[in-house]
This record gives structure tokens, C-alpha cells and sequence, in this order.
């Protein structure tokens, strides 16, 4: 790019230094006197120092107008010796060649809403008054001695106006060059060719200019003044608001005192204009090489591109293929029920309807409405072509040698078929397991590579001894995760039959075969879930249920929620049967119990890895099992709590969170049916004699119940001596008191230390156990509990 | 859960299938270029592109002139998606130092 064919590094203040009018206009400054400028002061100095503007009526009611007057009157004052004034009464005599017309013109200008005309008139007047204040073949240079008095004073009356007008365009330049006001012009536009008759400056001999600029010892400035006063018009074009050119003199009136020279306050100013404009014309150049491609494609184009772009997106099993998507509407329905009804919209529609609402929300925003519905409609359009035609993978064309494969994302192409080995291998389901037929023995030995990858082996290892040492072993850890995975593929088959319900009424054929898939599904699940496993009675200390084993894990506890939904209560029974039984070989009663926890480590805390543990499983495990509990009868929670008994360790269960809960729970909805009164006496015995030997187990090992650190919540340990204060007779509650005294003292006096609201806190789960026995407590003292407090 | 669900029975089949069982745990995978990432496993495909979270990479570097010298770096992100085109290994294992 170039500016009258300049290089365009000439913008660079050094470059431009080489074109100066000596170079350009054959030496003709060399015949300048530069002696002349013996009256410069008079001429220029003058009027500059003095506030010329201030005592004219100018016709300009706007007191801003003359406020911004003075303010460019700071500029001339801190520069007047630096040769900037010569300027004005260039800009002057303007007036002094068309005065009346001028004046007359000038009186309508705001100063505060340039338009195009003024920064043409500004641009005018700077080359013009060259001509008209030093004629070259005059070679005195001393304006004074043409022009009349009347005349400089017209001028400076003239000049006190057009100060800013011509000023603007030169010093405000920095802050005329933004760059996007460059990049809406290619380069070769930027600047109106030499020939344009819009052009003032150019219908006048080069020499006519050169004499000023020559005196003031700023060789460079012609040529900025030229660019700058075109730059400026350019800008003016299409410039967007009337103030933007002021700023730089508001950022300046700080600077009263004449600190730069004008010469480093201009280098300052054109290294910033250059540098500005060399970023406007690399973001131009940039833009070009965009814009080349613009209009590259049709609309048709941009229909077929986004057609095969969405035909990668429709699917006829949205919740397989868009799981993240559904659950997170759900979620979504769930917070604002109200936007729950575009369930059925297609992922796409709403992926459309999403974006019109961000534009809206920022840079589109009241003009881009109808492309968008536009877009929406063809994006419509596509969902329903997609949904009509069907991918093919396959084409055979007839006669032809080869079939030709369309892939998609989903089913890319196959580089290799491998024959799947599944028919080779019996399923779990079928081949029941291979470890109750292999002694143990065969069973160490099955580990060969082979061997892991068949369902079986795997299955069966970890019946393995899990020594605490060898835990992460890997035969140890693929059973259970082998069995939660083949678990969850069955569940989300399930649970996907089930969304796909037939409408039709249930004596249908299609209703029949929907619910025969439905019922071998749930069966397969159920087999999945190894529960009826028959357990080893010769168990080791450690061995563990493939079942309870599988709650080991975090994802296996997340599946007891979602299988509860689907099985009947026989099943249920037995999943809870199950889990008391073997409730010592939990994962979280292993690990979770306080009395391991070593009293080196510093939080005296059970690991953060065991903590979420319990956490997930009192999330997800116990409310499904508790809402069970709370509807079974007597009878069965009586005996479920015999069978934790004789299957566990109760002083140990005793000392989990885990543990506590179940405890808690049973002993709660048992006493609750026995206070009820349905209950007969040969059941009644049977509870009495069951908590009595519950109660025996726990009796000297109570203390142990609470958590080691007191920074732990512990509301869920007096729960459940509540619990067990409730079913339990005076002298059993004695015994209790005596054994917690120490926690209950403990606990009143650190209340006593906390703030107010967790002292509170203490103190009230305190009292959940007291209140059973008629106790109140306060950070004090314990008193009688007053029914009427 | 995330991972596709064969259509009917066939269930683990192929050895991709064994990152099955590492869904939801914590896995150690091996990239090029020197890195290391422990991290749980919440998704991967077929070209073992995965989605980890809490994940802590180590990126392994000789210097130039002293072949002996390695230094690791260690960054922590919430959710990583690894491209599947630089995974070396992936593992249920992880390794005692990381």
C-alpha cells in the first residue's frame, strides 16, 4: 500500500523525513532567505500570546464553544517559540484572501460539531494560506508588509475561530486514526487520488507551499500536514462523532506550562500515527485476505454443508446418543418446570434456539432477527430431510464390483472386521460361574491373558483372598467392575425399553412383546447382580460377596437407586438381606470405622477417599433400603436385625456412621410398631429379647461409637442412643448414661468454647439423647426436662 | 455410562472394552511427548479419546545439554479431554510416585 506512491514505511517520522519538498520539488526552497524572519514575533507571536478569541463576539451563543476555544488557546502559548503559531496565521489569512465570505461562514461553524465541510475547509486553508502569507517570489517572507492593518485584524479575528478547525485535523491526529476507521477502506481507498477535484490543496503549485514549512525547520510537515488533512477528511467521511477529535487536547490542558518543544510533541504524535496506522493497514491487509473467500459459497452450498453437519447430529436414540444432553434438560425441567416442555424438540432446534438468544443478548441485537429465523427455518428444513432420509451405510449399485460405504462420525469406517468371539463364550448368565466348579487352585492359575478378557475369569477372581496388601491387584478389582459394568449395560437397555413403551392398549401384541423384552430384561439384570450367588459357608475373613463387593465402589453404590426402581419387593428384601448379612464386608464398614483410624495422622479423620465413600453410600444405598424399612412389617425388621446380629460384629459395626445408621433405623421403626400396639406378645418377646442382645453387644463398647476427632459431626451417634434409649428399659438406660458420661460432659463443655449457633448445635443433638430420658442439658448443666418448656 | 451400549448381549468383547472397568475410577494414562496423567475416567471412545476429571498431569522434560537431568512439571485441571491420537497407555494402576 502506498500513499501518493510513497512507500508506505514513509509514515515512520525517519522516512518521512527523506521526502521532504527540497526532494520532491527540485530545490526549489534553496532560493528561500532564511534571514527573514526578523518579525515572526510580531506577526505570529502576537496574536498568539495574546487571548485574541476572548474579547470577539463571535457569534457563538455556546458557551462551549468558547470554552473549547481556550483550551486550544493553551496550545499555541506553551509552543509559540517552537515555530507552531506560523500555523495560524497561515490558517488566517484564509480570511485575509476571502475575507468577507469567511467571516460569514466561520460565525455559523460550531466548533463542537465538525462536519465534513469544515475538515475540507480546514485542509483548504492550511495550503491556501501558505500561498497567500509567503509568496516565494517575494522572498521577503514578512507578511506584515502586504497586508493592511484592517487586514490582520480580520486575520486574527478569522484566525481566533478557525484555530481549532485547522489545528484538529494536525494534532489531534493520534486520536483520528483508530484503526477501525482504516479497515472499512481498502488500502488503495484510503486516500483520494491527486486528481480529485474535492481537493483543495492540490489545485495549487507545490512551491506555493514550500516557503512556510522551510522557515519553521520542520522539513517533514508538508507532507504530514497533506496526509493528515486528507487522513482527516477520510475520516470526517464517515467519522462517527464530532468529539472524538478533541481529545487530545483535553488530555494536554494538564500541561499549561511549556514542558515539550512542539518539534518532540509532533515526533511524539507521528511515531503514534505511524505506528497506528502501520497496525490499521496489517489489519487491512488482513482483513483482504479473509474477505477473499467471501461469497465463495452459495446458498445451496451452505444448505448442503449444514445438512451433512446435522445429519451427524439427528439419532433416533437421543438418550443413548445425547445422554449428557437429556439428563442435563432434565436437571434443567427440574430447577424451571416451566421450560420443561421441549422435551421432544430436537437437539438441533434447541441448539438453534439457544444461539438467537445469546445473539439477542449482545452484538446482533435488533437487526439480525430475521436471517436468524431464517436459519432456523433451514435448519428445520434439514432436521426433517435428515429424519426422511435415512443413512445408508451401504450402497451396491448394480454391476458394480465393490459396495460404496458412507460413514458417518458415529460408524466410521471399519479398517478391520474382526469375528466378535461372543458366540465362542458362554455368557455369565448362562454358564453360571466357573469358579464354584474349579478348586483353588485352577483358580490362581486362571490368569492368563486369554482368560482375563472372558467375562468368567474374571468374575470369579475376585473371589480371591483381598488381603488389604494386594488390593489393587488387578484380579481382585475386574470382578466387581466387571460385574457393575455388565450391570449398567443391562439397566440402561432396560430403562431405554421402558421409555419406548408402546402406546397402544396393553392387550396389544406389540404391548405383549414390549413387556416379554421388558421381563427377560429384568431377569438378566437380576442375574447380573450375582445376589443369589450361593455364598461359600467355609468363607475366608476377608472374602467377600460378588454383590457386596460391588458396593465397594462408587458406581456400584449409584446403582442400587436405580435398580430398586425396577424390581419387585421380594427382590428388594433381598438386596437388603443381603447387605445386613454381609454388612461387615462393606467397604465403607471396613474402612469406616473410627477405631482404625491412626491417631499419627493429623485431621484424626477417617481418609478423604473413605469419607466420600460414606457420604455416597448414605446418599444412595440407605435411602432406598430406610424407605423400605419404614414400609415393612415387624416381624421382618426384627428379624433382619437378628440376622445383623448373628452374621456381624455388632461392637464393631457399631463404631461406623454406616453401621450406626442401619442400627438406628431398625431400632426405630421396631420400637415405633411395638409402641403402635399392632404387635402381638409372641412378637413383642421376640424384639425384647432380640434388643436385649443387641443392647449386650454394644454394652461396654458404647463409648467407642463416637467419631475420634470432635470436629466431626457426631449428631448421628446420639441419634442413635436415642434410638436405643427409646427401646430400651431404665436400667439399660443407666448403664448407657454411665458409659457416655465422659462424651457428655465433653460435649457440654466444648459448647461452652464454640460460638453461639454451633454451641447451639452441640447442644441440641445432646439433647436428642437426653430428651428420650427425661434430661435436658445446657452448656451448664442438666436438668429435669420440663414437659411444658 | 457414558460409553456406548452395545445394542443386544455382546458385552465386552474387545480389549478397548477392559477401559470399561475404569469408568468412574481413577486411571493412569500415559501421552506422548513426556506426559502423564492420573485422573478419573469419565469417558472415552474408540480412538481412546477420554474425558478425565481431577486430573494431574506431569510433563517430563530432558534438558538439552545434560541428558541426565529431567525435570517434571506437574498441572492440575478439573475436566481434561485427551485426544486419543497421543494416548500411549491407559491403566487402572496407579503408580505409586504420582
Amino acid at each position: 500500500m502506498s500513499f501518493f506512491g510513497f512507500d508506505d514505511k514513509s509514515t515512520d517520522i525517519k522516512d518521512t523525513k527523506e521526502y521532504t519538498f527540497d526532494d520532491t520539488y527540485d530545490g526549489l526552497g534553496q532560493q528561500l532567505q532564511e534571514s527573514g524572519d526578523d518579525f515572526n514575533d510580531e506577526t505570529f507571536g502576537s496574536f498568539a500570546v495574546n487571548d485574541v478569541g476572548k474579547d470577539f463576539e463571535f457569534g457563538l451563543s455556546s458557551s462551549n464553544a468558547t470554552d473549547v476555544n481556550n483550551n486550544y488557546q493553551q496550545k499555541p502559548q506553551s509552543s509559540s517559540q517552537a515555530g507552531m503559531p506560523s500555523l495560524q496565521p497561515i490558517a488566517s489569512l484564509w480570511g485575509a484572501a476571502d475575507q468577507a465570505q469567511k467571516l460569514g461562514t466561520n460565525e455559523v461553524f460550531d466548533n463542537n460539531n465538525f462536519d465534513h465541510n469544515n475538515y475540507d475547509r480546514s485542509t483548504f486553508e492550511l495550503n491556501n494560506s501558505g500561498h497567500g502569507n509567503y509568496d516565494p517570489t517575494n522572498g521577503t517572507g514578512i507578511p506584515g508588509k502586504i497586508l493592511s492593518l484592517e487586514e490582520v485584524e480580520a486575520q486574527l479575528r478569522a484566525a481566533s475561530l478557525q484555530q481549532p478547525q485547522f489545528q484538529q485535523p494536525l494534532l489531534s491526529m493520534p486520536g483520528q486514526f483508530p484503526p477501525h476507521q482504516f479497515q472499512q477502506f481498502p488500502p488503495h481507498m484510503q486516500f483520494p487520488p491527486l486528481s480529485n477535484p474535492n481537493e483543495p490543496n492540490f489545485q495549487f503549485p507545490p512551491q506555493m507551499m514550500q516557503p512556510p514549512f522551510q522557515q519553521m525547520g520542520i522539513p517533514p510537515m508538508p507532507m504530514v500536514v497533506n496526509q493528515h488533512s486528507q487522513s482527516g477528511q477520510s475520516i470526517s467521511q464517515n467519522s462517527n462523532g464530532p468529539h472524538a477529535p478533541q481529545t487530545p487536547y483535553q488530555l494536554e490542558q494538564p500541561n499549561r506550562t511549556p514542558v515539550k518543544s512542539l518539534e518532540e510533541i509532533r515526533n511524539q504524535d507521528l511515531a503514534m500515527a505511524a505506528a497506528e496506522q502501520d497496525k490499521a493497514i496489517r489489519k487491512s491487509k488482513k482483513m483482504s485476505e479473509i474477505s477473499k473467500y467471501n461469497n465463495l459459497m452459495n446458498h445451496k452450498d451452505k444448505d448442503y454443508v449444514m445438512r451433512m453437519q446435522l445429519a451427524q447430529f439427528v439419532t433416533d436414540d437421543s438418550y443413548n446418543e445425547d445422554f449428557y444432553y437429556r439428563v442435563h434438560t432434565a436437571i434443567q425441567s427440574r430447577h424451571n418446570p416451566q421450560q420443561s416442555q421441549i422435551s421432544n424438540i430436537d437437539i438441533a432446534q434447541a441448539y438453534v434456539f439457544q444461539q438467537r438468544g445469546n445473539n439477542r443478548g449482545n452484538r446482533y441485537r435488533g437487526r439480525n432477527d430475521s436471517p436468524l429465523e431464517r436459519l432456523q427455518q433451514q435448519v428445520q428444513r434439514a432436521v426433517a430431510y435428515v429424519k426422511q432420509h435415512p443413512k445408508k451405510n451401504l450402497f451396491v449399485f448394480e454391476g458394480s464390483l465393490g459396495n460404496i460405504t458412507t460413514t458417518s462420525g458415529k460408524a466410521p469406517r471399519q479398517a478391520l472386521k474382526i469375528k466378535k468371539p461372543s458366540e465362542g463364550i458362554p455368557s455369565l448368565t448362562s454358564g453360571d460361574n466357573l469358579s464354584d466348579l474349579l478348586t483353588p487352585t485352577e483358580k490362581s492359575s486362571v490368569s492368563s491373558p486369554a482368560f482375563q478378557l472372558s467375562p468368567e475369569s474374571n468374575s470369579s477372581s475376585n473371589f480371591n483372598p483381598p488381603s488389604s496388601a494386594s488390593r489393587n491387584i488387578g484380579n481382585d478389582k475386574k470382578g466387581p467392575l466387571y460385574s457393575i459394568e455388565k450391570v449398567y449395560s443391562i439397566l440402561l437397555q432396560l430403562e431405554n425399553t421402558e421409555r419406548t413403551a408402546p402406546q397402544s392398549d396393553p392387550s396389544s401384541d406389540e404391548f405383549k412383546e414390549w413387556q416379554d423384552k421388558m421381563r427377560s430384561l429384568l431377569e438378566e439384570l437380576w442375574d447380573a447382580l450375582q445376589i443369589m450367588v450361593p455364598f461359600d459357608a467355609v468363607e475366608g475373613p476377608s472374602q467377600v460377596h460378588p454383590f457386596i463387593a460391588m458396593l465397594s465402589y462408587n458406581k456400584g453404590m449409584k446403582l442400587i437407586p436405580r435398580i430398586f426402581r425396577h424390581i419387585n419387593k421380594e427382590q428388594r428384601l433381598t438386596i437388603l438381606t443381603m447387605i445386613v448379612a454381609h454388612m461387615s464386608s462393606l467397604e465403607v464398614i471396613r474402612q469406616g470405622s473410627y477405631t482404625t483410624v491412626e491417631n499419627n495422622e493429623q485431621s484424626n479423620d477417617l481418609p478423604l477417599r473413605v469419607r466420600e465413600a460414606i457420604e455416597l453410600f448414605s446418599q444412595t444405598v440407605l435411602p432406598p433400603l430406610v424407605h423400605f424399612i419404614s414400609d415393612t412389617s415387624y416381624s421382618i425388621v426384627v428379624g433382619l436385625l437378628g440376622i445383623l446380629m448373628d452374621r456381624n460384629d455388632i461392637s464393631y459395626i457399631a463404631t461406623t456412621k454406616t453401621g450406626l445408621a442401619f442400627l438406628t433405623v431398625f431400632i426405630s421403626r421396631a420400637e415405633l410398631i411395638s409402641q403402635e400396639g399392632n404387635v402381638t406378645q409372641s412378637e413383642l418377646e421376640l424384639w425384647n429379647t432380640t434388643f436385649d442382645n443387641l443392647f449386650r453387644s454394644l454394652h461396654g463398647h458404647l463409648s467407642s461409637i463416637f467419631p475420634s476427632s470432635n470436629n466431626i459431626d457426631d449428631s448421628y451417634v446420639w441419634q442413635f442412643l436415642a434410638s436405643v434409649a427409646l427401646a430400651a428399659k431404665l436400667e439399660h438406660q443407666r448403664i448407657m448414661v454411665d458409659e457416655v458420661r465422659d462424651s457428655i460432659f465433653g460435649a457440654m463443655n466444648e459448647a461452652k468454647l464454640l460460638s453461639p449457633e454451633h454451641s447451639h448445635q452441640k447442644i441440641a443433638n445432646l439433647n436428642l439423647f437426653l430428651n428420650v430420658m427425661g434430661l435436658n442439658a445446657t452448656t451448664t448443666e442438666i436438668s429435669e426436662l420440663k414437659i411444658n418448656e | 455410562m457414558s460409553a456406548s451400549i452395545e445394542s443386544q448381549g455382546s458385552f465386552m468383547t474387545e480389549p478397548l472394552d477392559l477401559i470399561r472397568l475404569s469408568l468412574n475410577e481413577t486411571v493412569y494414562v500415559k501421552l506422548r511427548d513426556g506426559r502423564e496423567l492420573t485422573g478419573r475416567l469419565h469417558a472415552y471412545d474408540s480412538h481412546c479419546s477420554m474425558v478425565l476429571g481431577d486430573v494431574e498431569e506431569t510433563v517430563s522434560s530432558i534438558d538439552e545439554n545434560d541428558v541426565s537431568k529431567v525435570t517434571t512439571k506437574t498441572n492440575k485441571s478439573d475436566m481434561l479431554f485427551v485426544r486419543g491420537d497421543s494416548v500411549i497407555l491407559v491403566s487402572p494402576c496407579v503408580p505409586e510416585k504420582l
